[in-house]
């Protein structure tokens, strides 16, 4: 047998980057361990060390994301014999999603369905979702991959389903587990097929995939973006969605809308940017495609699909008078827009998913806390209830309104930018290709439906503003915690219009961006640093690839 | 012919034979039996390509895991003997149309596809290899599925759960 | 031109090494009498593989066949001498006959198959236990090298063809369509199910101490020690293993799925004739299955105390009275335990046997690592001996409560 592994780089040193990640299992076990000393009643107190857990795994995340600063999305630093990347991308994700779950567990310590259950179980769960989205936005290897969506959906079938009295729930629990066990099967599928053609799950094998065996790989990668498009609701995969987001507690909604959905992003960014980025193998590329023509190249499936995506979710928000539906509908129609970018795949068009990303997370969690608050005193998720909301409490009104502006996308909020960016990539790539107009029309579809959704958010604030006050809001007021909270979501949506400059640099080094400013290095971040540096100086780029190291087991 | 193939075309009509009945079967039981068979029978095609870890797993999880479970779910939830678990009539047209759509498709690729051939697959033995493997290449995943685990243990312990009365 | 270097098999098959044997033999001897089965043509290898397995098999049904004749003769002397009575005592020298009239009468009496019963799933059922019950036994060492297929997963393949013998006994209980045999069929599943996990953990144990899945290995390491007295976590293990294995053999105590006070006799209700005597077959040969493996994996087996230098007849005996012991164990057992509940069951399984199955895996990898046998038994009789001391005062070995009946 082989002998024992000569580490390109200690294994104690190479966990120093998963830190995030441990501190978030150490956390798991944490809150079980509270849960089971307290009583019921008090059980809620396990969101705060879960929230604890949270943000030390934060604090972490951020020191990473100085050491990791510089390095490239698909570049070869990849930790853990190939499994996880260390890159600024990952991290970027990382703090998005604790910061997503951190929003997640407040909001559900102040919810009004969460109250007298048994919490442990609630904020274990979620801790483990969040951290598999940590995992799926690192994984760079399918089979981390599959095992990071798994463990991020079975918390979630689980969390969706969580008022077990409740009819809607268990409804919405049980679809969405129907659903994902087809989809993620779907999607096994494809990584078999994969796994066959490539004889390795490394991401890199796809690139390798796609100039051999071209359209077994177009097949292969629809079978992939089944399982994508669940994580992303995307359209003819996004049917548990609507019910799901009906019948989960409203934090979890929030949850699965947010940080569920840019895990899916995040994984196919990572999954894509080598084929996209393939450069040297173009002639080979070309001629492979050349085969099946233009109508079979992925961008013309992510074409289809975002077209669908959003051009379904808006027509169908039209027709909703729950506050949840639409907002799921909203979500999809989101995502639709967001998969445009995979048209244009290029590095702007990712840095614009990515700031559209931080933009949607803010208007979609404001969105989901304004529905939480209201539902606490009302007890209902009908639009019709909230009539004459202005005439209570005008102030959260108004930072409703900046929210559903900036999710029709119209200055002076920044989901102007968000979406400005999103569809100039789109033009420019448009203006670079031989055929403009498969980018144009994506454009020119993606406007008229944002002018469709402007008709269902703007009913809503017709409907808050425009309205005497119903009987459900007759002692209707928001405390001060809840008036700060709305203030909190709203005020950065404004901010970011008049100068997102910072968010966009933000972005740039998430994608892999050197590092501008100069930051305090503490000694620690140097040696991980040098380590990384000195292993791929000496050993080339492949440093952590176990193919490149000779001590393969077999 | 070689032994190995005609054990190879044996097994593969009894895996076919019992998918199938394990998709059309009307009676929920006798559809997971059809699935035994199929189980059982795949794990004689991990034989004959040498990986014999991987035979055994497949019946240990599968066989004596799920399908157990599978069964043991059936006969708790089915407690009236006289009516048997019937499923619905399937709308079979469209079901059709698609699945040969699909099996057209995954034909096409197998044809087309340039599937590369691993040349020393002569492996004497799994267990020692796979166990390098896991803690050494895999290592990450390994550990990682031990969370998946706990979650999904989680979530079940709190599902089965009696509701909590106020 | 050197001479080729000669090609020793890291996993030898050792009847099919006895087959290749055989094969060159019979193709020098054709040869010598001039005779050829067909022009230029040895005797196809795979043909006398073939031959070779289905003669072992043979000799291991047949055996097999024989112990469980005995064993039953066994049960029923036993049973009647725990309690004062006489037991066979007609047929032949104090009835030793009597299993062979037994067996007589099985085939002789008529198959019957229930109305309402499913025709194919009821007659193929005790086939599917009596697979599951005998195709252990293949990888199983009698002595040293006397194993039909000395496989690198020997003890992993034992273990989990355990598990077809669970279906076919589901298989039997749904498809008799009767109440009794529904009721023993889950029973035995959910039985079976939850005590296959401190099976495999005991077995874990020994597994991480030898460093092998081959039961052939796993004895070459006990030459000196058995592993019941090389590491404390082998002899709680060992424990462990026995209790849990009387539950997989559905014996008393754990005999609900066939408890005749309550379910008749449970999944074999309906049957009759030989289809009877296969589920009967099936479950003295897992008897003898639990017995045989955990004398080879925790007490020795053929190697203990007596090595043998490789003489087959001596690791045959050593095997044969130890399998022996632990059987006559069951049997005693059966007739001077009394049944318990199936919440009782259960309890024993997940709250007792699976934690110290868990501890004993934790101590024997420490142990494994680390090589100290002395200190690891210092500590474990440390550690019982203080839990004898404060459980004997503060009596907190209070029986469980019962919460519901299946």
């Amino acid at each position: 047998m082989t002998a024992a592994p000569q580490s390109i780089m200690p294994l104690l040193t190479q966990m120093t980057f998963i830190v995030p990640e441990l501190m978030l299992a150490v956390a798991i076990v944490v809150v079980i361990a509270c849960d089971m000393f307290l009583p019921r009643e008090k059980s809620w107190q396990c969101g705060w060390v879960a929230l604890a857990g949270l943000g030390i795994a934060a604090m972490d995340a951020v020191y990473l994301w100085n050491v990791t600063s510089g390095r490239m999305l698909g570049g070869p630093a990849r930790l853990f014999w190939g499994m996880v990347s260390a890159d600024n991308f990952a991290m970027f994700f990382k703090l998005m999603f604790l910061a997503g779950a951190g929003v997640t567990i407040l909001l559900s310590l102040r919810s009004a369905e969460l109250t007298r259950m048994r919490s442990g179980e609630y904020y274990a769960l979620l801790l483990t979702a969040t951290m598999a989205s940590c995992f799926m936005a690192s994984s760079s290897n399918m089979l981390m991959l599959y095992l990071a969506l798994e463990t991020l959906s079975l918390p979630s079938y689980v969390l969706a389903g969580y008022r077990k009295s409740d009819r809607q729930a268990a409804e919405a629990s049980l679809k969405y587990i129907l659903f994902g066990a087809v989809s993620s099967g779907v999607m096994l599928y494809g990584l078999s097929l994969l796994y066959g053609l490539a004889g390795s799950l490394d991401y890199a094998a796809i690139t390798r995939i796609a100039t051999v065996n071209y359209p077994v790989f177009i097949v292969t990668m629809i079978f992939l973006i089944a399982g994508f498009g669940f994580k992303m609701s995307a359209a003819p995969f996004h049917f548990w969605a609507p019910d799901v987001y009906e019948g989960a507690p409203t934090p979890i909604t929030a949850y699965l809308s947010v940080v569920s959905k840019m895990a899916g992003f995040a994984a196919i960014m990572r999954l894509l940017a080598p084929y996209f980025s393939m450069t040297t193998i173009a002639p080979y590329f070309d001629a492979a495609r050349g085969m099946l023509g233009r109508q079979f190249d992925l961008t013309s499936i992510f074409w289809l699909l975002a077209v669908l995506t959003m051009t379904l979710g808006n027509f169908t928000a039209l027709r909703q008078t729950n506050i949840k539906r639409l907002l799921a509908y909203s979500s999809i129609a989101h995502a639709g827009y967001m998969l445009t970018a995979f048209v244009a795949h290029n590095k702007d068009a990712f840095s614009a998913v990515m700031f559209y990303l931080i933009i949607y997370f803010i208007m979609n969690f404001g969105m989901f806390a304004a529905v939480t608050f209201i539902y606490n005193r009302t007890g209902s998720f009908q639009i019709s209830d909230w009539r004459g909301l202005f005439y209570r409490s005008p102030i959260v009104v108004v930072c409703m309104g900046i929210l559903l502006v900036s999710l029709i996308g119209l200055p002076p909020t920044a989901g102007f930018v968000g979406k400005w960016k999103l569809f100039v990539a789109v033009v420019e790539e448009g203006q670079r290709s031989a055929s403009p107009w498969f980018f144009y029309s994506l454009v020119l579809i993606a406007l008229a439906n944002s002018v469709v959704s402007l008709y269902y958010y703007v009913g809503i604030i017709k409907q808050m503003c425009f309205y005497e006050p119903g009987e459900k809001l007759a002692n209707f007021r928001f405390n001060t915690t809840q008036k700060l909270a709305m203030l909190c979501f709203a005020a950065p949506i404004i901010a970011l219009q008049i100068n997102w400059q910072p968010l966009s640099r933000f972005v740039e080094r998430g994608m892999g961006a050197a590092r501008q400013a100069v930051i305090m290095i503490i000694p620690m971040t140097t040696h991980q640093n040098q380590t990384l540096r000195a292993a791929e100086k000496t050993h080339g780029p492949q440093a952590f690839d176990i193919r490149h190291t000779g001590d393969h087991p077999c | 012919m070689s032994p190995q193939t005609v054990i190879f075309y044996c097994l593969a009509v009894i895996i076919i034979l019992s998918a199938v009945i394990a998709t059309f079967a009307r009676n929920i039981v006798n559809a997971a039996y059809g699935l035994f068979f199929t189980l059982l029978a795949l794990g004689g095609v991990y034989v004959l390509l040498r990986a014999d870890f991987l035979a055994v797993t497949q019946i240990v999880i599968y066989v004596g895991g799920i399908l157990v479970l599978l069964l043991f779910g059936i006969l708790l939830t089915n407690r009236r003997l006289e009516d048997l678990i019937i499923s619905g009539q399937r709308s079979s047209l469209l079901g059709v149309v698609m699945g040969c759509v699909i099996f057209a498709v995954l034909l096409a690729i197998i044809f087309y596809a340039r599937w590369p051939q691993s040349e020393n697959a002569q492996l004497e033995g799994t267990t020692a290899p796979l166990g390098y493997l896991l803690l050494q290449n895999f290592l990450l995943p390994f550990e990682f599925s031990s969370i998946t685990l706990l979650a999904a243990l989680l979530g079940a312990s709190y599902l089965v759960r009696p509701s909590e009365r106020d | 031109m050197t001479e080729p270097a000669t090609i020793i098999p890291r996993h030898p098959h050792y009847f099919l090494d006895y087959a290749d044997a055989a094969r060159a033999q019979l193709a020098q001897s054709f040869r010598l009498w001039g005779v050829t089965l067909w022009p230029g043509a040895d005797v196809p290898p795979a043909l006398v593989y073939l031959a070779a397995a289905v003669v072992g098999c043979a000799v291991i049904i047949g055996v097999l066949c024989l112990t469980v004749m005995v064993l039953v003769y066994l049960e029923r002397k036993v049973s009647g001498h725990i309690q004062s009575r006489l037991g066979p005592m007609y047929v032949g020298w104090h009835g030793v006959l009597q299993s062979i009239a037994d067996v007589f009468k099985l085939l002789a009496k008529e198959d019957l198959i229930p109305d309402n019963a499913l025709r194919f799933l009821y007659s193929f059922a005790p086939a599917l236990v009596l697979v599951g019950a005998f195709a252990p036994f293949a990888a199983l060492p009698f002595a040293q090298n006397l194993v039909m297929a000395n496989m690198d997963i020997g003890l992993f393949y034992i273990i989990g063809f355990a598990s077809i013998e669970v279906i076919g006994v589901i298989m039997a209980g749904w498809a008799s369509s009767s109440k009794w045999s529904l009721f023993g069929g889950m029973r035995l599943a959910a039985q079976m199910m939850s005590y296959e996990l401190p099976l495999g953990l005991s077995v874990m144990t020994i597994i991480i101490l030898a460093g092998s899945l081959n039961l052939n290995d796993i004895v070459m390491r006990q030459e000196t020690l058995p592993y019941v007295l090389q590491s404390p976590f082998g002899l709680i293990a060992f424990i462990l293993y026995y209790i849990a294995g009387l539950a997989s053999a559905k014996r008393a105590p754990f005999d609900l799925p066939e408890a005749e006070s309550e379910l008749v006799s449970g999944f074999h209700t309906e049957y009759s004739g030989m289809r009877f005597g296969f589920f009967f077959l099936a479950e003295y040969a897992s008897m003898t299955l639990i017995s045989a493996v955990g004398s080879l994996v925790f007490l020795g087996g053929w190697n203990f105390p007596f090595s043998g230098d490789g003489r087959v007849i001596v690791g045959l005996l050593q095997l044969g009275v130890k399998t022996a012991v632990l059987l006559m164990l069951m049997l005693w057992l059966r007739w001077t335990l009394p049944r318990i509940r199936i919440d009782q069951v259960m309890h024993m399984c997940f709250k007792v046997l699976l934690p110290l199955g868990m501890i004993c895996v934790l101590g024997a990898g420490i142990e494994a690592v680390s090589g100290a046998h002395a200190v690891m038994w210092a500590l474990v009789l440390l550690l019982v001996a203080a839990t004898y001391i404060i459980g004997r005062k503060s009596n907190s070995f209070a029986p469980a409560r019962a919460k519901g009946h299946l």
